[in-house]
């Protein structure tokens, strides 16, 4: 379905569409995949233990043995689904609190803000801060919120505020 | 309006997407890792000065 059902007019948002899901799509994928087979120089589950972290919620999640893993093994399940063009809007969903939490990781600046206004970091720390926050998490999020808008039509009958159970009992 | 805004959604989305996949490569080529919070993970030495 994808682009195909957004109509008359949307020429380009359903060119946008099919072009931000392949970079979201590879994006995740290769992310997902480093966590079992090493292809960037980010956190891998054969690292040894100890290495450094970006953040300490970081470490609980490795230490954990699973929620590190089911993350990782979500971001792929969204890779495939955006790159195959198959359940896009229920992946886009499962995956959010993957997607917003690692863009939260990133989010926190003020420290390396403060870091620098004190003269205890250089410049380059902020500015990595920064581009990661812009380039990781940002990115990430503004790609995902672009696709949920998409498919917007998808998610209208979830918006219902009081909904009564399917009845099973009808044939 | 929710289109000229879906629209501006759509350039800003494309434009990170895009940035961020060269920002992405660049990192895993280490030819910006020092740029980046990932310098963590670069040889004991050659981090840089953390914040705290």
């Amino acid at each position: 379905m994808g682009a195909a059902h957004q109509g008359g007019g949307g020429g380009f948002l359903a060119r946008s569409e099919l072009a931000v899901r392949w970079l979201l799509g590879i994006q995740c994928l290769l992310s997902g995949i480093n966590w079992w087979y090493k292809i960037l120089p980010f956190p891998n589950m054969f690292d040894p233990p100890g290495l450094p972290v970006k953040a300490e919620v970081v470490r609980a999640m490795l230490d954990s043995g699973w929620m590190f893993t089911v993350a990782k093994a979500v971001e792929v399940a969204l890779g495939l689904s955006l790159l195959s063009n198959r359940y896009v809007p229920l992946m886009l969903v499962v995956s959010f609190p993957v997607i917003f939490l690692t863009f939260m990781l990133d989010a926190n600046f003020l420290p390396a803000l403060g870091g620098y206004w004190h003269g205890d970091a250089p410049f380059q720390h902020l500015a990595a801060k920064v581009l990661d926050m812009l380039y990781f998490g940002g990115a990430c999020l503004a790609m995902q919120v672009f696709l949920m808008l998409s498919h917007f039509d998808r998610y209208r009958p979830m918006l219902i505020a009081r909904a009564a159970p399917m009845d099973w009992s009808r044939p | 309006m929710k289109s000229r805004l879906m629209t501006a959604l759509a350039v800003l989305a494309l434009f990170l997407g895009v940035t961020s996949t060269g920002w992405m490569l660049a990192v895993t080529r280490e030819w910006l890792l020092p740029w980046s919070t990932f310098k963590i993970f670069l040889p004991a030495g050659t981090a840089l000065k953390q914040d705290r």
